[in-house]
Formats: C-alpha cells, sequence, structure tokens
C-alpha cells in the first residue's frame, strides 16, 4: 500500500529535475556572488597595503631620518625592525647619501615564491637644515604581492564553502518541501494510472494522501473533478452494459423467433398440402354418399363427410396462424376486407388459448360489414399480438377477461382491446411502442411486437394508442375506412 | 380468344395424391384433365396437350411453379394460368400476377370455390 502512494524521493522524476534547476540556479548565482566578493576583498587588501605604507611614510621616514644623520646604528637597526614588521614587507635597508648602506634587515624564511613576486619602493630620508629640505639618504623596502593573493585566495574559498553549504541546504529544504505538497501526491497519480486504476476501463476513486496540506490547492480540485468524472463514467457504463444485455437478449429472443418463424412455415406447409387432399376426399365421401340408395347409409355418409370436413377446417384455421407466425403473407396485398369477418377469424385463433388459461373473451361490433383496406394477415397479427399481451397481463387475475370493441364513423374505425387489468404505468405508457422494450421476463417477450404492430398499423394509414382515460387497459386501433372505389371493385 | 381447347384442364403439383383427387374431381365436373408432377413433365405434356387452364402448384423440387409459369407464358401467354400455393412459400403477389398468374389459390382451398373459378375461367376463354 506505503510503495503504491510513493513517498521516496530518489523515485521521482520531477525531484531530479527541480534538484538539477536549482543547483544549475544557485551555481550562477554564486559565481557572481564570488566575483563581487572577490572584488571587494581586493580593494580591501589593497586599501590596507596602501595605509601600512602611507604609515611609514608619514610617522617613521622622520625618525629614520635623524637616526640616519646622527649615525645611530642602534635605532636605525631598531627602526629598520619596526618597518619589516608591517605586512608584506619582505626587507629593509636603510643607505646614505654616498649610497652605503647601513642597515639590511630581512624576513626569515622566505621561498622564492615570495622572493619572486616583490618589488622595490624607495623612499627619500630628508633633513630640515637653514637652505630647506636635504636628502641626506633613502628607505628601500621591498614588498611582496605573495601574502595578498593568499588571503585573496583564502577568502575567496572560504566564500565558496559558506555559498555551496548555503545551496546544499537550500535545496535540501525546497525539495523535502516539493516531495511533501507536490511531488508525493504527483507520484500516488501517476502510479493510480500505471497500475490501470483511471480511465474508461476502471473508474475506481483516485485517492491522494497529502503528508503536508495547507488548505484546499489545485490538486484536491484535481482530484476532486477526477473522481466525479470517473463517477459518471462508472454510472454511464453500468447503463451502457445493462443496455447491451437487453439488446443481447432482444437478439437472442428475435433469431429464436426467427428460427421458429422458418419452424412454423415448414410445418404449415408440410400440413396444407395433405388438407387440400383431404378435403378432395371428404367431398369425393360426399359425392359417393350421395349415390346411396339406402337413405340410413347415405345420412350417415354424408354425416362422416361433414364431420371430416369441419375437422379439415380446423387444422386450415391453425396453419393460418402459423402462417401469422411465419411472417410469409405478401405485405404489399391489399385487400378490402369486412371487419366483422376479420375478427371472428382472430376469436378463432385465440379462443382456444383464452379458454385454457380461463380467461373469458368477448366482441361486441357495432358494424360487421364495416369494410377497411388492409393486409388481412398483418392486421390480424397486431389484433393477435395485442390480445395475446391482454392474456399475459391478466392471466392471474381473479376472473379476467377481455374485451373486443368497434365504434365506426363514417371515416374511420376505432378497434378497442380492453382487458381486465388497471391500466399501463406513465413510465411504461412512454416507451411501450419503442423497439425492443418489454414488461415481460427474459426470454418471454422479444419487445418487438408492439413496435412492430404501430409500424403496421401506421402503413395502414391508421393509429395505434393506449386510451388512458379507460380505467382498464384499453389499446385502441384507428384505421380508416376503405375508399368507395376499392370497395366496389371487391364487391 | 385464346389458342387453347376448352374444358381442358392441366394439373401439375409433386404431390401425386392431391394430383389424382383433383383429377376425379374435376373430371366429375366435366373436364378433361391431363396431369403432371413436375415441371419438366408438363412442358412435355403441354407439347401435345392444349388445356385452356394450367392448374400448378409453386413450389415444387426442380423446376419451380414461377419458372414453370414464365416458360407457359411464352408458349402461350393469353392461357390463363392459376397458381397453388401452401401460403408458407413467401411469394410475391403482384410479381405472380405480373408473370401471367389469373388467380393464386391457397391451400387447402374449397373444391367448391375451385369449381366456380374454373367455370369462369372457361367463359372467359370461350368469349
Amino acid at each position: 500500500m506505503n510503495s503504491s502512494h510513493g513517498f521516496s524521493i530518489t523515485a521521482s522524476r520531477i525531484n531530479r529535475k527541480l534538484a538539477c534547476l536549482i543547483l544549475i540556479s544557485s551555481f550562477a548565482f554564486a559565481i557572481i556572488s564570488i566575483g563581487v566578493n572577490f572584488w571587494i576583498a581586493y580593494k580591501h587588501e589593497l586599501q590596507v597595503k596602501s595605509q601600512a605604507l602611507s604609515h611609514i611614510e608619514k610617522s617613521m621616514l622622520g625618525s629614520i631620518g635623524k637616526s640616519l644623520w646622527y649615525l645611530d646604528d642602534m635605532l636605525l637597526k631598531q627602526n629598520a625592525e619596526g618597518v619589516l614588521a608591517t605586512m608584506d614587507i619582505i626587507s629593509v635597508s636603510i643607505r646614505d647619501h654616498a649610497g652605503t648602506e647601513h642597515v639590511h634587515t630581512v624576513k626569515d624564511g622566505l621561498s622564492s615564491e615570495i622572493t619572486s613576486s616583490a618589488y622595490d619602493v624607495s623612499y627619500p630620508l630628508t633633513r630640515d637644515s637653514e637652505s630647506g629640505r636635504e636628502q641626506i639618504g633613502s628607505l628601500i623596502i621591498k614588498i611582496t604581492n605573495y601574502y595578498f593573493y593568499q588571503r585573496l585566495k583564502e577568502k575567496i574559498l572560504i566564500g565558496l564553502l559558506i555559498e555551496s553549504l548555503k545551496i546544499f541546504l537550500l535545496s535540501i529544504l525546497i525539495m523535502a518541501f516539493v516531495q511533501l505538497v507536490v511531488t508525493s501526491a504527483v507520484s500516488q497519480i501517476s502510479n493510480f494510472f500505471k497500475r490501470g486504476l483511471g480511465g474508461l476501463k476502471d473508474s475506481s476513486a483516485l485517492v491522494v494522501v497529502r503528508r503536508l496540506h495547507f488548505g484546499h490547492d489545485e490538486l484536491d480540485e484535481f482530484v476532486e473533478e477526477y473522481n466525479k468524472l470517473a463517477e459518471q463514467n462508472k454510472i454511464a457504463k453500468l447503463r451502457l452494459t445493462d443496455e447491451l444485455t437487453q439488446k443481447e437478449q432482444a437478439l437472442n429472443a428475435l433469431s429464436r423467433m426467427a428460427s421458429l418463424g422458418e419452424l412454423a412455415g415448414n410445418l404449415g406447409h408440410e400440413i396444407n398440402n395433405p388438407l387440400a387432399i383431404l378435403f378432395g376426399y371428404a367431398n369425393k365421401i360426399r359425392r359417393t354418399g350421395d349415390k346411396s340408395t339406402d337413405p340410413v347409409l347415405r345420412a350417415e355418409i354424408l354425416d362422416l363427410a361433414e364431420k371430416v370436413s369441419k375437422l379439415c377446417h380446423r387444422i386450415q384455421s391453425t396453419t393460418k396462424g402459423l402462417s401469422v407466425l411465419a411472417r410469409t403473407s405478401d405485405a404489399e396485398e391489399r385487400k378490402t376486407e369486412e371487419i366483422g369477418i376479420m375478427l371472428d377469424e382472430v376469436l378463432a385463433l385465440v379462443t382456444e388459448k383464452a379458454r385454457s388459461a380461463g380467461i373469458k373473451i368477448s366482441s361486441q361490433v357495432d358494424d360487421p360489414r364495416f369494410q377497411i383496406s388492409c393486409n388481412r394477415i398483418m392486421i390480424g397479427q397486431v389484433l393477435i399480438n395485442l390480445l395475446n399481451n391482454s392474456f399475459h397481463a391478466i392471466k392471474k387475475f381473479e376472473n379476467p377477461w377481455v374485451k373486443i370493441e368497434t365504434a365506426c364513423s363514417e371515416n374511420a374505425i376505432i378497434i378497442r382491446i380492453i382487458d381486465c387489468g388497471l391500466g399501463i404505468s406513465n413510465e411504461v405508457c412512454k416507451n411501450v411502442f419503442l423497439p425492443f422494450f418489454t414488461t415481460k421476463p427474459v426470454g418471454e417477450g422479444t419487445g418487438l411486437g408492439l413496435s412492430v404492430a404501430l409500424k403496421i398499423i401506421k402503413a395502414h394509414g391508421g393509429d395505434l394508442k393506449i386510451n388512458e382515460n379507460n380505467p382498464n387497459t384499453t389499446f385502441e386501433i384507428l384505421l380508416p375506412r376503405a375508399p368507395m372505389e376499392s370497395a366496389v371493385k371487391a364487391a | 380468344m385464346a389458342d387453347v381447347e376448352k374444358n381442358k384442364v392441366l394439373i401439375v403439383d409433386d404431390e401425386e395424391e392431391l394430383c389424382d383427387i383433383l383429377k376425379s374431381e374435376l373430371e366429375v365436373w366435366g373436364y378433361e384433365v391431363q396431369v403432371a408432377f413436375s415441371g419438366a413433365q408438363a412442358l412435355q405434356v403441354l407439347a401435345t396437350f392444349n388445356p385452356a387452364v394450367v392448374l400448378s402448384d409453386i413450389n415444387m423440387p426442380g423446376m419451380n411453379g414461377i419458372e414453370l409459369l414464365d416458360k407457359i407464358q411464352a408458349i402461350n401467354g393469353l392461357r390463363p394460368k392459376v397458381v397453388m400455393h401452401s401460403g408458407f412459400a413467401g411469394y410475391d403477389s403482384v410479381d405472380l400476377k405480373k408473370r401471367g398468374a389469373v388467380e393464386l389459390l391457397s391451400k387447402p382451398f374449397d373444391y367448391q370455390r375451385l369449381e366456380e373459378l374454373l367455370a369462369l375461367l372457361m367463359n372467359k376463354v370461350a368469349k
């Protein structure tokens, strides 16, 4: 856990870059600062030196001149020792006017380095006489620059050391501060993304531990904004997964429907062919019986032929239902149909199902001869679909019932399918005609029924909607009356 | 009008039993009937037999009803052709009518309706 939060300083590239930046800029500043210090020290040394020399000139030359005049060697020596004590002076000699050297003192332990950088300075020794000031000799001192440079070198070295130490301490301080306030947080964020926790795949929340925290800052804002996005992403992903699962299920159901349709097609074909033969045989039996002279036998044969024929009709109505499932009917073919006949056909197909489910089904058609121009099988498919939906919705009710009602006007007919259910919730109402929407458990409904039904009805120039004013669940199909000319043609 | 022999009918269906029963019914109604169990056989029969109406299945192995329809149309476009189907073949009724089918008969059909239809077609041919 700790390693993931990455508190180590060495691991951070930001810290390394920061250290480089601090070192380079500090070094540049140090160079400038040392240069300035050097200049000041140099000036100071020069001043010290010139002060020492002017001290010799002002206060010692008179006393040395007197000593020379009186040839007081003892005093001259003392004077020379005094001058020699002054810094940077390595030898002193006093000569008289004739050039005779009276005193010559040299400092001990002089190396060649010290003597090689030395130069002579000569001061005249004078005496005040009646004729004015006269020169009686000269003081020659040898000054070396060696010590001067040594002192400068020392000063620069010390300055350099102090500056380096300052830079070092400052860098560590800044880096530690940046590490605590910024870098550790950035490392944690970078580790978070490196581990694949961020982004679209995984929407885990980003947690950053701040060791040193001075109130809310941009990093906190970043973490907050990111977490908001991650949360939104998570929700969107969940929704997407849900939708995908639903669509997959719908597709599976659809492919099952398709294979079921194919099966229904084959089955219908295999039944209808022999059924056509059977109808022929029933006809032949009837005709043969008709020829019989024995009235009892004749009646019996005709009755049997009638029974066979009736059973054949029953099978025929079942295979018609299969054709709705197989959907091989010609979608473009429209004929003028009477609503009464169509509803009777539909009722014939669903009555058995309703009866076995204990549902009471009734119809009330105000004008059975009302004509609509339609594809009978497709409209039948819509009606069967609506009825099946009702059956499914009310199967657990006590004394369930479904009612089909029609209301004819001059130009249109409204077919109402009403069941004992207590209406449909607003939420469901909004989506009920959308493709793949279903309230049935997985595997029971494709969610295609009502969307297809609406499409079929719209293609017939009508409309399909839920009547929310009725206390019971009511679907209304509106279909226009067949145009007069096609009605005439049909007649 | 059409250059065909009145009261003659050709039945084409791979379902032999259906052909038999249809033949016997049609003969009772007074028609002269020939039977073919495939499209190819139907064309052979048509070389010597000139029916007023052809009653053909649509879903047959080998040459199907639509191909047969085109070929018969090429021989005599005016001869009425009735197409029988099981209702599950996924046919296009408009297309079939364009190809010369005068009526589509969905199996199982009402024999009384077939009788009336044949009478109507024979009448048209006679005119």
